[in-house]
This record gives structure tokens, sequence and C-alpha cells, in this order.
């Protein structure tokens, strides 16, 4: 794949930080190139510099060097065309399930009945019908992610970006929301980046897995996921999705 | 059950209330004190009778509540602006607010007799100290609370393309109404108190003038039932700000909402 085909193009990006005690690289360099409708996930230890490398995805941070490019067009600062899912599912306590999923169309001005209509659409798709005018803390940890998940879609972004998105959930939800997502990646066909340290949740969800190191963290590997779409439970009992998850395994424990 | 809690919880501490004034009532005749010192509850019930019915106390209210009223409004209103202000500009915060909780240790009961000089009898004297009084409060509890937003809330709102006027309006506010009502509930308790002492002071209208001309005849039960009306506006004022806050801030739990004293 060349450059100009990649959705999201990052070509030697690397940050560093100015402290006290002097510069501290925190990431990279690095490169990665995500292709259209591609899913990539990102797997590395905690410290790896993932959070930092999520914050130049949405050009919330300038890298310290190299380009990073989105749909063509460098990013500079923040953009509509990102979607972005939390760990923590911050929403709104003070708006309705609809509205939280509404917001980013709000904040554009961009709303509509349409999107209202797109809104409850998208609730459905996340298992949500019948929860439109529900409040944040009345829903359970799992169904606050899933309204996240909506929120992250609803505008159409070229780009979803998953920061550790289950990871403060409990182990049966989260495997049941791998499951689910998986599902909605392969009905709106999004480029995904996913940043997590499950190495399952990589192998189960992701068409390439790139694996970064301790900090300042750089790919020190990229595994291609040949695992059949549509993906379910049988899976994940395949012998080659367990030989795909033993080998990453190994890397981080040499 | 729940109606049953809350019948409970309104009956108790009305027992409390009866109990004290029973306790009022004849620890008086058991020691023999005089009426001219501590009044019986009868004569403050009479007291009351006099002044409501009779008609006279009416102005009275009506200037202290007038008082309270637009020197809370004023006070509020500036704090409000100022904490939004120093919260959103950080060399503000800096030049300011070191300024301001320094201006917080003045005893600004102490400015009384000073802003009777300068802004008249009455009403303003009363509003500028009322307002001096409500700001503290207001102003530390907001500019705690637009700080008190989640981080990555507004990280995402960034990275949505919102403005700094979008978040500090989406975001800030909302997430700083817990703390705001407190400061709101802090305040409103404090401007009856800068109201009376502004009346106490120099003023020929309001609650404090008559409790502070009843003292000169002698008059306890008077004095007594202003005491009791103003301890009916005060509760009543309170309570209606802490209803207005469980309206509006439906989203946090009472307990949750962490209130600041700052006295």
């Amino acid at each position: 794949m060349s450059q100009a085909d990649a959705k999201l193009s990052l070509r030697d990006v690397s940050v560093t930080y100015r402290t006290s005690r002097g510069p501290l690289d925190a990431l990279g360099p690095m490169s990665i190139d995500v292709a259209d409708g591609e899913f990539v996930a990102i797997l590395g230890p905690s410290g790896c510099g993932k959070s930092t490398l999520l914050k130049i995805i949405t050009g919330l941070l300038p890298p310290s060097g190299g380009d990073a490019v989105l749909n063509g067009a460098p990013i500079t600062k923040p953009r509509q065309d990102v979607g972005i899912v939390f760990q923590q599912p911050t929403l709104l306590p003070w708006r309705n399930v609809l509205d939280n999923v509404l917001e980013p169309i709000r904040v554009q001005g961009k709303y509509s009945q349409e999107m209202h209509d797109k809104a409850i659409a998208s609730l459905e798709m996340v298992g949500l019908e019948g929860f439109a005018s529900h409040y944040p803390h009345e829903l359970s940890g799992g169904m606050k992610q899933r309204v996240a998940i909506a929120r992250g879609l609803i505008h159409d972004p070229q780009l979803l970006l998953m920061d550790e998105p289950f990871a403060a959930l409990d182990a049966l939800t989260r495997e049941q929301m791998t499951i689910e997502l998986q599902e909605i990646f392969e009905r709106t066909k999004k480029s995904v980046v996913l940043i997590t340290h499950s190495i399952p949740e990589a192998v189960f969800m992701a068409d390439r897995v790139a694996v970064l190191s301790p900090r300042p963290g750089r790919i020190i590997h990229v595994e291609k996921i040949g695992l059949q779409r549509p993906r379910g439970l049988d899976t994940m009992a395949l012998p080659e999705f367990t030989a795909t998850c033993d080998r990453l395994r190994r890397l981080f424990t040499h | 059950m729940i109606m049953k809690e809350r019948l409970i919880n309104l009956l108790l501490p009305m027992a409390t209330v009866v109990i004290l004034i029973l306790v009022w009532h004849f620890g008086i005749k058991l020691f023999n004190v005089p009426a001219y010192l501590v009044p019986p509850p009868l004569a403050v019930l009479e007291a009351l009778q006099r002044g409501l019915i009779g008609g006279t106390l009416w102005p009275h209210i009506a200037a202290t509540v007038t008082a309270i009223i637009s020197g809370y409004l004023v006070g509020v209103t500036m704090a409000l602006l100022l904490s939004a202000l120093v919260s959103e500009f950080d060399v503000l915060e800096r030049a300011v607010y070191p300024v301001v909780v320094a201006f917080q240790s003045i005893p600004k009961v102490a400015l009384a007799p000073i802003l009777v000089v300068w802004f008249g009898f009455d009403l303003g004297s009363k509003v500028v100290m009322v307002a001096l009084i409500c700001f503290f409060p207001c102003f530390v509890n907001t500019s705690i609370g637009l700080k008190s937003y989640n981080p990555e809330l507004i990280d995402l709102y960034r990275a949505m393309g919102a403005s700094r006027w979008q978040i500090f309006w989406r975001v800030k506010v909302p997430s700083a109404a817990g703390h705001i009502f407190a400061g709101l509930q802090i305040s409103v308790v404090l401007a009856l108190l800068g109201t009376v002492v502004a009346e106490l002071v120099a003023s020929r209208r309001g609650l404090g003038h008559v409790i502070a001309a009843s003292g000169l005849d002698f008059d306890v039960a008077m004095m007594f039932a202003c005491v009791v009306i103003l301890a009916t506006i005060g509760v009543t004022a309170s309570q209606l700000i802490q209803l207005i806050h469980r309206r509006v801030v439906f989203w946090e739990s009472r307990s949750a909402a962490t209130t600041v004293v700052a006295h």
C-alpha cells in the first residue's frame, strides 16, 4: 500500500516532551499507514506513549517530528472527521442518551431531523433501542460505552479512534462488547485505530496489529491477521487465533 | 415506605422545636427570669401578632427582603462573572485571585459604617454590604467548580472541533453547577446577615432597624419577634435555593455535591 492510498498515514512521527530534567522521548519515531476501511490495533504496554499517539491523530498535539496525514491533509489542529471513544464513556451526565449521541452534531452546528433519525438508528445499532431518553446515571458501564460508540460514529468520521474502550468494563461485558464492536465494524466499514493492551482483543478485531515498545514507543512488529470475517465466538476457538495470540505474547516476554 | 420516611424526617425537627419552646416557656417560670430580659414565648407571639396583623412590621419586612434580594443578585452576579473570567484567563487568575482571597480576610462587617458614609442610609449601603458579603463564597465555589470538569471531556470536545465558547457552556458550566449552587446556598444565608448588620448600623427601615429601635424601648418581645421573622426568611430562602439546586442539577446525588464552606 502506498502512502497516497492510506486514510491515515504517520511518517516518522515522534514526540519529545521538555521536562525540568531535560527532553523526554515519549513516542517514536514511528510510521504506520491505515487503509480505507482497515482496522488497525495498536498493542503496547502501559507507558508506551499510546495516549500521546491518540493526541497526535486527533490533532490535539502536534508531533515534534514527522508527518501525520489524515485523508490526504496534514493533521495540524483538531478536525471534525475523527470519532473518538475513550476508556471511560465520558458522557455528559446532564444530557440524555440521545442528546449525548447528538453532541458532535450540535457542536458542529449540523443538527437536523435527519441527524436525529440517524442517532435513533445508531442507538439501535449498538443495542440501545428504547433508551434514548434515559440519563447516563441510569445505565450500566457497558451501556454507557455503547452510547460513546454511537456518539463516536454519528458524524460519519473518516476514522474511528478508540483508546482502550473496554478496559473499564468487567470481563464478561468486555468480551460481549468486543464481539458486538466487531459486528458494527463489519457493517459500517470505517477505518479504525484501536489502542489496547489486550492481545486477544487486538487479534480478534484487527486486520493488522502493530506492537509498540515501551517508552519511547516504537513499532517493533506488525502482525497481519488473516482470520476470516465475519468473526465471532467460533473465531476465538480457532488454532490460528490461539497461535497468533501466542506469537504476539512472546514479543512481550523475551 | 418512602412517604413514611419523609413524614418522619419532617416531624422529628418539628418535635425538637416544640421541645425547645417548652423548655423556654417553663425555664423562664422556673428560674424567675424577668420578662424584660427574656420574654416568654407567648409574649413573642403577641408581639408578632401586633406587628404582622397590626401591620406595622410589613414595611420593614419589605425593606429587608428588598435589600437581601438586590444585594444578593448584585453580589452573586459579580461573583459568577468574575469567576468565569478568572477560570478562563490564566493571567487574570494570577492577578486577581490572591487579591480577592486577601480581601476576604477583612471583616466586612467593619466596613458597614464606611459604607453608610459613602452610600447613605437605607437601600444603597445595604445593597453594597450584602453584595460584598455574598461575593466571596459564590466566587470561590464557582471558581473551583469551573475547574472540576473531566479533562477527557475537554479533549473530546476539542477533538470534535468545539470552540472555547462551546466548551465553556456545554462542558464547564454544567460541570460546575453543583459547586455554583453550593456557593449560592452559602451566600443567601450571608445576605441575610449583611442586611441586618447594615440595618443595625444605620437605617430607618428594615427588621434590623426595628430590633435596634425596640432595644431602646426595652421591647424585648418585639426584638425576638423580628428574629423569628428573620429566621423564617432565612430558612425559606435557603430551602428555595436547595429546591432549585435539586431540580437543576438532577444528575448529581446530594451527597456527591461537594460544598466548600468559606465561613
